[in-house]
């Protein structure tokens, strides 16, 4: 399609503008100053062809809706086609008098063509052709990347294949890395399913839970009601025991309370009688004490010494010794002042000699001031600043010339070197193979060392099938069965513990018994209830048996029935004697009697356990009889197990691992070709069967002297660059200095005069200057300080020493010979004592009164004891001589036998019964045997308590185990997230496959696209592209280095190649534009034309003509229009004089 | 077999029961499928306190079934089987519903419950320590609970160990005279619901029992297939999936003076799922996209009520931003997130679909070099294209073997038609580095 007129009907700022363009013409030039409308005409031309985007920038002018852009044109086969646009969502396209044409008329036209595609394929920029030659120039020659380079479309999809294959490897490779999110996630998943085994909480687990609780509640309600029935028991005998005493005092009370003849008196009334008593005899005694004390007193105060008028000055003194620190430290200080006085002086005079001066007095009188010291010290300053800058720019100066001498002699003629970056590209296409070399190398020995491990671990198995394989797939018994038959045999094992416990318990129990009686037989002549009970029987048998004996046989009944009286009476004795002892022993035989009952039920426990386990073990082996296996016990066999499922594992990871090591080496033969092509590519060529790593290493090197000698050639450059530079600098900074050093020149005199210096003074003089002048103000200033000093002192030191004086007027002559210091000191002792004795002397006076206040206090009290004892003897009915303190004593008595019944009767309330009933209870029972009772009772109680603490803890433990599993261990949740694991594990999965589909989806299209293009672009870019460079190079060559790749070179008029990277920048842009013309011609539709904008901007006249010509001769069906706002390539295109460009004003 | 009716859940009727029952007016609860904690689907959230919420929300369910009863003061709650799922291990699962049945045996709500298929697959749906008042029935024959103060006849019969007779069904007995006739049944009917066939029966088949209300379970989609009588599926309690969306629950169920008078689906879910497909063929451009999709979260949102939402957006259409779409998916992805998270605390999108297409282009007369999506379309057709994917996915499939499934519900040719529009996208866009 060729444009003939391209109509602005109303777009952007333009009204019915028209662009006409010679049909005949190959190249349109159209010229345009900036803002008039160049990029605007640009636009124009793709919404004409594909439609006004929904929002333009171009209806600021006009109404949206009343854009119009028109063009007349024609197409390849002769046909014309004129067309209109407006803005809108359909039916866009019209005719002359705005009647809708079809959507699709334009669809012939522009076939795949998109708006995207037309910008980037058929528009191009001076921009876009500069990044084009430089994607050339990182294609490298490589025909491919050549081709796709430029295309702009191809181009970008290179670029989107690194990307998306950079992004995939980010996510996941083959080789495991934590830090890829495809490995984190697994990760993640991995220990999701293990907590969620460990939180599950299964039926086994719960029935075996529940299992305890009810065998623990058995065991602690049958110790309870035991416990129950002793416990009452033992109450009772306990009760007896208890109030048996209190009894006994209950009667002990009552008979001494009737021996008491004195009248009751009231606890207080006692009280307050022996009070009484007690202050009366106490206050005689404080009465007499202050009587010595005043005595004693008087005697003090009489030896006291009293001096009131040294008292009434004693303030006076105070006042005159506080200052006797401050004026001691002048006395010491005034000598050191007055020397210094003296020396400041001195220094003075020294220094108006050194200035030229008579004396200090002329000294002061020709000080400077401030701002003539300090005008002389900045223009010294500055002074030799600029003497020092001038010095140093011409050393600079001078090293620069050195430099760029030096350089010029080094570096010699200008040197190539080639970039290395698409090698490096090249390169790092194969950066995983070290990696796949250590994987492989790795992984043969570490699996010859699992696998060995595994036969190792197989062959210490027992029982052991086979082979492994077998074991594999032999039909083990799960984890559920096998821990089922586990807690069995616990079961079995903790009830047979139980039972040889109980059965050990039981025979030391009779041994203890045992032991138990023969201690309590050897403790006397043993005897029992039941042996008095029996002869008591046969005593009265004999009785009978002597009353009912006839006169012969009455003597040998009497002697029978004395001979059972005496057995009885020792018996009786006996019982007597060790009452509780024996009781203990019938106590003793009777629990033996009970643990042999105890030990017959054992042992029959004991047949029926011995059954059970049989049959467990039964059981157990038909569990392994499908695998074949004689199985150890379930605890060996749980551990088998694992080690099993462990050994599985690792023959599962080992399989896995050899996959993964057959993949890396096929990965590594895969690559040995490409790297020898890089190898020699590189400049290092690599034997053809040389080892990839080897070739890999050697690539590696080769790259990186490559890369050294392009740091190099351009560390040079930018040496000698950097080198004219500071020459440069230097010169204007000799020159700079210079100046100032003049004008410094100029003003100085007036500052040397301010200091009083003549005008030619030199710089050293002139700071020695500053100097004294500055020392001889210091100076001054320090004798006028010493001077007022000294004398402050002197006037302090006479005004203390008449204040002293003042204090010797009271005839004191022997004071007045003293240094004042030592005067005050001697008088301030004097004071001391005086105010001693005044304090002591009004002591004494306080305390006399105190006494004769409490004298009188004393005597008060004294008469309302005395009250207090006669009331008491009254009630007491005491006889004028009888003593009270006895009558006393036994009414006390009286209470507390009183108290003492009442308390007892109390006590028998709390035990729940009268004193009647308590009688009742302890009458008939044996007291002797109480104890031993008690003991036995207690004893069985303690035993049965601590069964139930047992069982009590035993049942919390149990409970406490069942109530957390019906809680649960969050299992649900557990599982949860193991289901988000898994969701996150397939996400990260999908994410990497789509990238990494995407990355080798591109690279196929690149080689595709070559097999499609290349042999025709190639051929018309030759053309072009030596018609570009003016006959410099004849064309374009493709050749096929030794690694059957195709390349792309120049080929010079007399055959020459030059490679890619041999082009200049310059040459490298036109054979862009010729392969970008030559892709375009060889499309299979519609020609489109090709707008250049601003294309030739950066090139210099004569390449500017050249690509004239090239862009005029492009092919005949191909309209070229380049708009630009450079007049002088307008004039360039009118001066080509050729007849197939047209230039065009705007 | 007679036609089946099929209404809407929520609806009120009349009809059923025609004999002289106590005049009295009580409701009760028919719930089925809890499955409790069985888990949700993967959410993909890496919020970890929304994934928390999601995770309860099985739990909640059973809460607020069981406050609702409360609330109503229900004359009785039925459970058409599926307590739990069948191969859920966890034994303190039952005991959790055990638990939150316990409020209702307080307020004297006595609980009927049939074992379900999975039920009967369950090792921790035996022997759990249910209150007196919750009565299992029994698998080895139909068995009837009668509630004489209510004149209520509950027929049922659960699922046992072995495989269920042929003719389970069948074995149910005949109405009760005079008594408002319930039949609690775990089934698939005729076995065209998605779900697998158990107990197979007829509308007609159940019809001919005489009784007055069907308490169906084992269907996850709540509906009332018949009035005469009641038929009814009150669908399971929680959603757990994209493929369970809409608000889940029970049926509450009014009676009359001895009639069925109203069936009324209320919702117990504690999060909710949606599946909502947005065609964009009318959007110009992704804001289009969005402002569509904003408006539909907005309603989402409204609908959910304040619970926890996950919605799978499904983008439909034929529209020239295909390609974009497919290579800014993730992207939009977030995008929707973000706007989701605007109408409510716990919105989230769990995955962003694609079902767009490209518009039909007429094709060119011949090959364009510069068409680089034909040239990528005809690189992706390639069969060796075809087996490069499925070496990449046999790389990740060596490491994760679970991901075999998960990777083939697209096959090699959607991956590869994928790929292809993920780089004609990123060309569209400009999105190329």
């Amino acid at each position: 399609m060729r444009f003939e007129e391209l109509v602005l009907e109303r777009y952007g700022h333009f009204t019915d503008r028209r662009l006409t363009f010679r049909p005949d013409a190959g190249l349109h030039v159209v010229l345009g100053a900036n803002e008039a409308g160049k990029t605007t005409a640009l636009a124009a031309i793709s919404d004409l062809l594909f439609g006004f985007p929904h929002q333009t920038p171009y209806d600021f002018r006009h109404d949206g809706r009343s854009l119009r852009v028109g063009a007349r044109a024609t197409l390849r086969g002769g046909a014309q086609l004129v067309v209109r646009r407006r803005k809108g969502r359909d039916r866009t396209l019209v005719d002359a008098d705005d009647a809708a044409l079809p959507d699709d008329l334009l669809a012939p036209v522009l076939g795949a063509v998109t708006r995207t595609m037309f910008e980037a394929e058929f528009g191009l920029t001076a921009k876009a052709l500069r990044e084009g030659g430089h994607e050339l120039a990182r294609a490298g020659g490589r025909l491919s990347e050549a081709l796709a380079a430029s295309s702009a479309g191809m181009s970008a999809l290179s670029r989107l294949r690194a990307r998306f294959a950079g992004e995939a490897d980010e996510l996941f490779t083959p080789r495991r890395a934590a830090s890829k999110p495809f490995y984190a996630a697994l990760e993640v998943y991995s220990k999701a399913d293990e907590s969620l085994r460990e939180a599950l909480v299964t039926g086994e687990i719960w029935t075996a839970a529940v299992a305890a609780v009810k065998e623990a509640e058995d065991r602690s309600e049958a110790a309870r009601a035991a416990l129950e029935h002793l416990g009452a028991d033992v109450a009772r005998l306990e009760r007896i025991g208890r109030v048996a005493g209190k009894l006994a005092a209950l009667d002990a009370a009552r008979a001494e309370l009737a021996t008491i003849a004195t009248p009751a008196l009231d606890a207080g009334g006692i009280g307050r009688a022996r009070d009484a008593l007690r202050r009366d005899e106490t206050i005689a005694a404080q009465l007499a004490r202050h009587d010595e004390d005043d005595a004693v007193d008087a005697a003090k105060r009489a030896r006291l010494r009293l001096d009131p008028s040294l008292l009434a000055r004693s303030d006076a003194i105070d006042r005159l010794r506080q200052r006797v620190g401050k004026i001691q430290e002048e006395l010491n200080d005034l000598p050191r002042r007055q020397t210094s006085q003296r020396e400041a002086a001195a220094r003075l005079e020294e220094t108006a000699r050194k200035l030229g001066l008579a004396d200090r007095a002329a000294l002061a009188a020709a000080q400077p001031g401030e701002p003539a010291l300090a005008q002389a010290r900045a223009l010294i300053n500055d002074g030799r600043a600029v003497a020092d800058r001038l010095d140093i720019a011409r050393a600079r100066l001078e090293r620069a010339r050195d430099d760029v001498a030096r350089r010029e002699r080094e570096d010699g003629a200008p040197a190539h070197a080639v970039d290395p970056e698409p090698l490096q590209q090249r390169l790092a296409l194969f950066d995983d193979l070290p990696g796949d070399y250590d994987l492989a190398r790795r992984e043969t020995s570490a699996c010859e060392a699992v696998q060995k491990a595994l036969d190792e671990a197989f062959a210490a198995l027992a029982p052991r099938p086979a082979t492994l394989d077998a074991l594999a797939v032999a039909p083990l018994p799960d984890t559920t069965r096998i821990d089922a038959a586990l807690r069995a045999f616990d079961r079995q094992s903790d009830a047979e513990r139980d039972h040889a416990a109980a059965q050990a318990a039981a025979d030391n129990a009779i041994l203890a018994f045992d032991a138990e009686i023969a201690r309590l037989a050897a403790g006397g002549a043993s005897a029992t209830r039941d042996d008095l009970l029996r002869l008591r029987g046969e005593r009265d048998a004999a009785l009978v048996a002597a009353r009912d004996a006839d006169d012969g046989g009455r003597g040998a009944a009497f002697a029978h029935l004395g001979g059972v009286a005496r057995h009885l009476d020792l018996v009786t004795d006996v019982l007597l004697a060790a009452g509780e002892r024996l009781t203990l022993l019938q106590n003793a035989a009777g629990r033996r009697a009970e643990s042999e009952r105890q030990t017959r039920d054992l042992a029959e426990a004991g047949r029926a356990l011995a059954g059970q386990r049989d049959a467990l073990v039964t059981q157990w082996r038909a569990l392994w009889a499908p695998a074949g296996l004689t199985p150890l016990d379930p605890a060996a066999m749980a551990q088998w197990l694992e080690r099993v499922a462990r050994l599985l594992r690792r023959r599962e990871e080992l399989a896995q691992r050899r996959a993964a090591l057959t993949a890396a080496t096929a990965r590594i033969a895969a690559m040995r070709g490409p790297l020898i092509g890089l190898c020699a590519d590189l400049g290092a060529p690599a034997a053809p069967d040389e080892a990839p790593d080897l070739a890999h290493r050697r690539a590696r090197a080769a790259l990186a002297g490559a890369q050294k000698r392009w740091t190099e050639l351009r560390a040079r450059d930018a040496g000698r660059a950097a080198a004219r530079d500071a020459l440069d600098a230097a010169g204007k900074d000799v020159a700079d200095a210079g100046s100032k050093l003049t004008a410094w020149r100029a003003a100085w005199p007036d500052a040397a005069a301010g200091i009083g210096l003549e005008a030619g003074a030199d710089l050293t003089a002139a700071e020695a200057a500053l100097t004294l002048w500055r020392e001889a103000g210091e100076l001054a200033r320090d004798h006028s300080r010493w001077t007022q000093r000294v004398e402050s002192m002197l006037r302090d030191i006479a005004e203390f020493e008449a204040d002293v004086a003042s204090l010797r007027v009271d005839g004191q002559a022997a004071l007045a010979a003293r240094p004042a210091l030592d005067a005050l000191e001697a008088i301030a002792g004097e004071v001391a004592a005086a105010r001693e004795a005044a304090h002591h002397a009004q002591a004494l006076d306080e305390a006399a009164q105190t006494r004769a206040a409490a004298r009188a206090a004393l005597g008060r009290d004294l008469t309302a004891a005395r009250a207090e004892i006669a009331e008491a003897r009254q009630r007491l009915d005491l006889a004028a001589a009888a003593p009270l303190a006895p009558a006393l004593e036994a009414a006390a008595r009286r209470l507390e036998l009183d108290d003492a019944i009442r308390r007892l009767h109390a006590d028998f309330t709390a035990e729940g019964r009268d004193e009647a009933a308590l009688r009742a209870e302890a009458d008939g029972v044996d007291r002797d045997a109480l104890p031993a009772r008690l003991a036995a009772g207690r004893a069985d109680y303690k035993n049965l308590m601590q069964d139930i603490e047992a069982a009590g803890a035993a049942l919390e433990a149990a409970r406490s185990r069942r109530d957390d599993l019906a809680r649960g261990h969050g299992a649900e949740a557990a599982l949860a997230r193991r289901v988000e694991a898994a969701g996150e594990v397939a996400a990260v999965a999908r994410r990497y496959l789509l990238r990494a589909a995407a990355a080798r989806l591109a690279a196929r299209a690149v080689l595709r696209h070559r097999a499609a293009v290349g042999n025709p672009v190639i051929a018309r870019a030759s053309s072009l592209f030596g018609r570009a460079t003016n006959g410099s190079f004849a064309g374009l060559v493709t050749d096929y280095d030794e690694h059957d790749r195709a390349v792309l070179a120049g080929r010079r008029a007399d055959g020459t190649r030059v490679p890619m990277d041999g082009l200049s920048e310059a040459t490298r842009d036109q054979l862009f534009l010729a392969l970008r013309l030559a892709l375009l011609e060889t499309r299979a539709g519609e020609p489109l034309p090709f707008i250049g904008d601003d294309l030739l901007a950066s090139f210099d006249d004569a390449r500017a003509a050249q690509a004239l010509d090239l862009l005029a001769a492009s092919h005949v069906d191909q309209q070229v229009i380049l708009f630009t706002h450079h007049a002088h390539l307008a004039a360039l295109a009118r001066g080509r004089d050729d007849a197939r460009i047209e230039v065009i004003d705007l | 077999m007679v036609k089946r009716r099929s209404v809407a859940l929520g609806l009120t009727g009349h009809g059923g029961c025609r004999k002289a029952l106590p005049p009295m007016r009580f409701t009760f609860i028919h719930a089925a499928d809890l499955h409790v904690d069985s888990p949700l689907a993967a959410l993909g959230a890496k919020d970890r306190a929304v994934a928390e919420r999601f995770a309860h929300a099985g739990r909640k369910a059973v809460e607020n079934l069981v406050a609702r009863a409360l609330e109503e003061k229900a004359a009785f709650l039925i459970i058409a089987g599926d307590l739990f799922d069948g191969e859920w291990r966890d034994v303190s699962t039952g005991h959790f519903l055990a638990r939150a049945l316990g409020p209702l045996h307080r307020a004297n709500i006595p609980v009927f419950i049939q074992r379900g298929n999975h039920d009967a697959a369950s090792k921790i749906a035996r022997d759990l320590p249910f209150a007196p008042s919750v009565r299992v029935f029994d698998d080895a024959a139909p068995q009837t609970f009668l509630l004489d103060h209510l004149g209520v006849a509950l027929h049922g019969r659960s699922f046992g160990p072995r495989e269920l007779p042929t003719d389970f069904v069948s074995t149910y007995p005949q109405a009760r005279a005079h008594m408002l006739n319930i039949g609690v049944l775990h089934t698939s009917l005729s076995g065209d619901r998605g779900h697998d066939p158990y107990a197979p029966a007829s509308i007609a088949d159940l019809r001919a029992f005489g009784y007055d209300y069907w308490a169906l379970g084992h269907v996850h989609a709540g509906e009332v297939l018949d009035r005469e009588p009641w038929v009814v599926y009150p669908g399971n309690l929680q959603g757990r999936s994209v493929r369970e969306t809409g608000a889940k629950g029970a049926v509450r169920v009014v009676v009359e003076n001895g009639r069925i008078g109203e069936a009324t689906h209320f919702a117990c879910d504690a999060a909710r799922w949606a599946d909502e497909t947005l065609d964009v063929s009318g959007c110009a451009d992704e804001a289009d996209i969005a402002a569509a999709a904003e408006a539909l979260f907005a309603q989402a949102a409204r609908e959910a009520e304040g619970r926890p939402l996950a919605l799978r957006l499904r983008l439909s259409g034929v529209t020239p931003l295909h390609a974009r779409l497919t290579a800014g998916r993730e992207r939009l992805e977030d995008d929707l997130r973000f706007a989701a998270a605007r109408h409510a605390d716990d919105f989230w999108i769990e995955r962003l679909r694609l079902a767009t297409r490209a518009p039909q282009t007429r094709p060119a007369a011949g090959a364009d070099a510069l068409d680089v999506a034909r040239l990528l379309a005809e690189t992706a057709a390639e069969p060796d294209f075809a087996a490069e994917i499925a070496m990449l996915t046999a790389a990740l499939v060596d490491k994760a073997p679970r991901l075999r499934d998960e990777l083939s519900v697209l096959t090699r040719e959607d991956w590869a038609a994928e790929a292809r529009d993920l780089l004609i996208g990123a060309l569209e866009t400009g999105d190329a580095p």
